[in-house]
């Protein structure tokens, strides 16, 4: 039965239709986007006003509850607001009194600002908040009084992905720019495979297939490149950073196998191209890989997991987005796969007619 | 197989041809100095990051065409010549070490050209040196294989800037950063984990270029 064995072809649409409609269409979890002012000083009366994302301040106003919390090894400080505002299902402003004295003086106290209500449940932005503490400040215990947060468990809402801070909606993304590729280092190790099988059997078939191989990872490339660009866009405010390895690593990867194009092209005979060509992916996948991999190691990128910036795994890449992430990686393997395999088949088709007439 | 008196009668062969020749070494050198002139007057001081940058750009188009010549320059006649004395390996392993040598001259005359036209910025000698010797070697591993390649593509010069550059830019920017650390004067124990990387890539390009030169010789 032809069906039977072509079932990968089927999981892989179907996995990409879930991709897209479940990764584009679930709702992003509230979120504070924006806090103003940032800092303030010791025992200043200020009001804060909240940007919220996704938030439904206005469904509830009476029961939405807001605190400033700080927590540091035996020192913990909850404060709670002098009044609340709501304007908005957005906007809200809330009025601290900040305490004037405080057991470690001498340093900035960064306090999450935290917001409960029963439509969004609770979210909080940490380290929202900075409040100066200079040295000859009062060292005492702040007492609590009545303030005392119930951080509950949030309300049951369904699939929902996380909202971070500055991606935003952007974290979609996921699902297309890395598995993306993914499959691209899929489809340029399938090709270095077959360029090495080649040379050991020479069988035109193998040629046939690395470079299908490369010009279905190269597409894959360009589509991570450009899904890349519309993210760094959005987080970054460039869309194309050149102090980033990963992204020159990108750029190299893509140059060399344009370069491979050019050389399949300026060789007429089959046979020569095939030999030539395939000397050139496995020198080059030599030349290149170890350093991509060295280079990021010891310079900084502002891809998460990297100088600094936290990973996607730190960030406990959440277990709902890792139901349409997973999905997504095998989805896109294997559509790489059948594209390559469909330009074999073409490449072939167009040697037998060539072959008969 | 490998015989190292047959490399030493190619390395002095081709020595020998550069030597009564005196065309391409020669005409390397007026490249560097014209090139370093140019720089000179449209810089004329120099931040310490353009001088190690321009290093190693200098370097790169110099190599580049300085070992374009090592197989485009033979004739097929030639290479059947040489396919009935002697085993491939011999063959890249004397044109190898030949252009490492080229290039090693190459790399101490446009430091020398830079100590000339500009000023000798460079606090650690030692770890520069190291630095530029190994980064001349590298590129003479990596463009001999790129020049047998473009040579049976039958493609010009320009072939081989194409095919080599994708290759060359990881190498050059870390040849670039460890340059960085030695001209300001850092010692070289602090970077042994890059300059080991960067032999690694030396050697594993050569080994690569020594098994896959034989399907590239082979008609």
């Amino acid at each position: 039965m032809v069906l039977k064995s072509y079932w990968w072809k089927f999981l892989s649409f179907a996995l990409l239709v879930y991709v897209c409609v479940v990764g584009m269409l679930t709702p992003i979890s509230s979120g504070i986007a924006e806090l103003t002012p940032e800092t303030a000083k010791a025992g200043e009366k200020v009001s804060l006003s909240v940007l919220g994302y996704n938030t439904h301040f206005n469904d509830a106003p009476s029961k939405l509850k807001v605190w400033l919390i700080y927590q540091a090894k035996g020192d913990t400080i909850n404060i709670c607001p002098d009044n609340i505002s709501v304007k908005d299902n957005a906007n809200l402003t809330a009025t601290f009194q900040l305490p004037a004295k405080i057991k470690e003086a001498g340093r900035s106290v960064y306090f999450a600002f935290v917001i409960n209500n029963p439509t969004d449940g609770t979210f909080a932005k940490d380290g929202a908040f900075a409040v100066e503490y200079p040295a000859n400040t009062q060292k005492e215990s702040f007492s609590n009084g009545s303030c005392s947060p119930e951080v509950k468990s949030n309300k049951a809402k369904g699939f929902i992905f996380p909202y971070r801070y500055i991606l935003e909606e952007s974290i979609r993304n996921l699902f297309f720019h890395v598995p993306m590729w993914f499959a691209m280092f899929l489809l340029f190790g399938m090709s270095v495979f077959y360029a090495i099988r080649y040379l050991y059997k020479t069988n035109e078939i193998d040629d046939i297939r690395s470079s299908q191989f490369a010009f279905a990872g190269m597409l894959f490339g360009i589509c991570g490149l450009l899904t890349g660009m519309i993210w760094a866009k959005h987080t970054w405010g460039q869309y194309w950073v050149f102090t980033d390895t990963k992204l020159n690593g990108a750029g190299i990867i893509t140059l060399m196998y344009f370069a491979y194009i050019v050389l399949r092209n300026s060789i007429p005979e089959t046979k020569t191209r095939a030999k030539i060509s395939a000397v050139y992916n496995i020198f080059a996948a030599v030349a290149i890989i170890p350093l991509l991999f060295v280079l990021p190691n010891n310079s900084d990128s502002l891809h998460p997991g990297n100088g600094g910036n936290p990973g996607f795994k730190s960030y406990d890449l959440d277990l709902n987005m890792r139901m349409v992430f997973y999905p997504a990686v095998i989805g896109w393997m294997m559509l790489g796969y059948w594209i390559a395999q469909l330009r074999i088949r073409i490449k072939l088709l167009e040697n037998s007619i060539l072959e008969n007439e | 197989m490998v015989k190292s008196s047959l490399i030493f009668a190619l390395l002095r062969k081709e020595i020998l041809l550069e030597y009564r020749q005196k065309y391409a070494f020669n005409g390397i050198i007026l490249y560097v100095l014209t090139t370093l002139f140019l720089i000179q007057i449209s810089f004329q001081a120099m931040l310490p990051n353009v001088w190690i940058t321009m290093l190693w750009m200098v370097m790169l188009f110099a190599s580049v065409n300085a070992v374009a010549k090592s197989f485009l320059q033979e004739g097929a006649g030639r290479m059947l010549y040489y396919y009935t004395i002697s085993s491939p390996q011999n063959i890249i392993l004397s044109k190898f070490l030949y252009n490492a040598i080229l290039l090693s001259v190459l790399a101490l005359l446009t430091y020398g050209g830079f100590i000339l036209f500009f000023e000798n910025i460079v606090e650690n000698l030692g770890y520069f040196l190291l630095v530029l010797l190994t980064g001349s070697i590298g590129f003479a591993a990596s463009f001999t294989m790129i020049s047998a390649i473009a040579s049976k593509a039958k493609g010009s010069a320009t072939l081989m800037t194409i095919l080599s550059f994708p290759i060359i830019i990881p190498q050059i920017l870390l040849l670039i950063k460890l340059t960085k650390r030695a001209v300001e004067g850092y010692p070289l124990i602090l970077d042994y984990k890059l300059l080991l990387a960067l032999g690694g890539i030396n050697i594993s390009v050569f080994i690569v270029s020594l098994l896959l030169f034989p399907y590239l010789w082979r008609e």
